[in-house]
């Protein structure tokens, strides 16, 4: 008799199985307005989170406080001289700016928009405790205007883009999660600017990874990494960190660039949305022939 | 045989692992070494082995749908994993007694193996990064089977209470 029962059990694992594996093909794609019941349980939850994480985080930065009383000196001489280096550069960009809006009156160039966008401010309830979904869960929805692949940042830089949207919460695909498809067009701020996509992510150094930059192209460690701007709702000019270190790649027709995200992706409390007040006409720059050897493709748009 | 403290407690757990746990283990991500918080599971192994298999089932299957819908998008994966995992540790427990060392270790491999079907089961459909290593869940085991020991006199001594007795259950 236990027998029968025993092929009954094995006979409803199997269908478990299959069962699993079709919802998990049907489920599988992003999708960015989940289903109706979905939305009222990741809201009813994210409101839930957010009571517990708030409290969290305020105790482990009492804690943290503690321990940074031992630095405050140190810290305070460090930056103070970073300060004096701000101004200056704060002076510097100024400056750059008049030229620049001069030097656009005498082209008679039009401004360009792809660097505009309004931030919404959004608080981080939750965060996936796994290792396969980096993923944070933010308060802020439908109802603020959220909307799906709009980006993520901290004061620190770019963090990771709008992966779905319920009507009081919002999942947002970290920048670590990037192996999944959710490419970002970048430029390094080189001597010459050079586009490319960062696609990739290494996780046992913690190093965002661009691949596919031409070899000619003058890429160097300690140069800047900024979103481009190119290919949808992603504005211009959000940092993604330094350049650590360049390779060429395996089948040695490219380099790979490994960058150093600049925002700290540990503690999130307080993220910024950002908002595209303006969709780009789907252009790609197109790579200006020029009599030497230098490939990057070039825009006429920033002239540097 | 209450559902609703069983079911608030474990929504309790889940809640833990996703807000307090994670403000405080600053080290989950990155780095080759890091410890993710598994309490959902280690209880549901409890109510498993101390009040009844089938219904460690059914609210494995409940608590996994909510991880799923509330982290993943992909539905299935933990509901399956936290359901089937307890059942079958209960499973092994007809035929000996119970003690704790035998639950720790139950606890512990649990853990292990539900971070591997994870794996697996993310990486059938593409969303799996890396390689599988046998070593990267160890601290992960290691660590839940500490809680599991640390909490193991009260959760019994409750589980004892609310449960009517741990019922032989002779169909599935």
């Amino acid at each position: 008799m236990s027998n029968f029962f025993f092929k009954r059990r094995l006979l409803a694992l199997l269908l478990s199985l299959i069962v699993l594996v079709t919802m998990m093909g049907i489920t599988v794609k992003d999708r960015p307005f989940p289903t109706w019941p979905e939305r009222v349980i990741r809201d009813s939850f994210a409101f839930v989170e957010g009571l517990v994480y708030k409290p969290a985080t305020a105790v482990a930065a009492f804690f943290e406080s503690f321990q940074e009383i031992y630095h405050v000196y140190e810290e305070n001489k460090a930056l103070k001289q970073n300060l004096q280096q701000l101004t200056q550069l704060t002076a510097q960009l100024n400056e750059v700016k008049l030229e620049n809006k001069q030097y656009a009156k005498l082209l008679e160039a039009k401004e360009s928009k792809l660097s505009d966008y309004q931030l919404k401010i959004a608080e981080v309830v939750a965060r996936s405790p796994d290792r396969w979904n980096h993923m944070l869960i933010i308060d802020t929805g439908s109802k603020d205007g959220i909307k799906p692949n709009m980006a993520v940042v901290t004061p620190g830089g770019y963090i990771g883009r709008i992966q779905s949207v319920s009507k009081y919460s919002a999942q947002v695909e970290l920048v670590t999660d990037i192996e999944h498809g959710n490419h970002i067009g970048a430029v390094v701020q080189a001597d010459e600017s050079v586009y490319g996509v960062v696609e990739g992510y290494d996780s046992k150094n913690n190093l965002l990874i661009m691949r596919k930059i031409p070899l000619q192209a003058k890429v160097a460690p300690k140069q800047l990494v900024i979103t481009s701007g190119l290919g949808g709702t992603i504005p211009r000019g959000l940092i993604l960190g330094e350049v650590i270190s360049v390779k060429t790649n395996d089948l040695f027709l490219t380099k790979d660039v490994f960058i150093k995200p600049s925002a700290n992706l540990n503690q999130l409390e307080k993220v910024f949305v950002v908002e595209r007040s303006f969709l780009p006409p789907p252009e790609i720059p197109t790579p200006e022939r020029q009599p030497d050897n230098s490939t990057s493709a070039d825009e006429g748009e920033d002239a540097s | 045989m209450r559902w609703g403290i069983l079911i608030g407690l474990l929504v309790l757990s889940f809640i833990l692992e996703g807000t307090i746990v994670q403000v405080f283990s600053m080290n989950a991500w990155e780095g080759s070494f890091y410890i993710l918080p598994r309490f959902a599971l280690v209880l549901l192994v409890f109510i498993s082995l101390f009040v009844g298999r089938r219904k460690a089932f059914l609210l494995g299957v409940l608590i996994g749908l909510l991880f799923d819908i509330n982290y993943t998008g992909v539905i299935g994966v933990y509901a399956f994993s936290l359901a089937l995992i307890p059942y079958l540790s209960a499973l092994a427990y007809q035929y000996f007694q119970l003690n704790i060392f035998l639950i720790i270790l139950t606890v512990f491999l649990s853990v292990y193996v539900q971070e591997s079907i994870t794996f697996f089961l993310y990486d059938l459909f593409g969303l799996a990064r890396g390689h599988y290593d046998l070593l990267t869940h160890l601290p992960t085991a290691a660590f839940n089977a500490l809680v599991a020991l640390i909490l193991y006199q009260p959760i019994t001594r409750f589980l004892e209470k609310i449960s009517d007795g741990r019922q032989d259950e002779e169909r599935i």
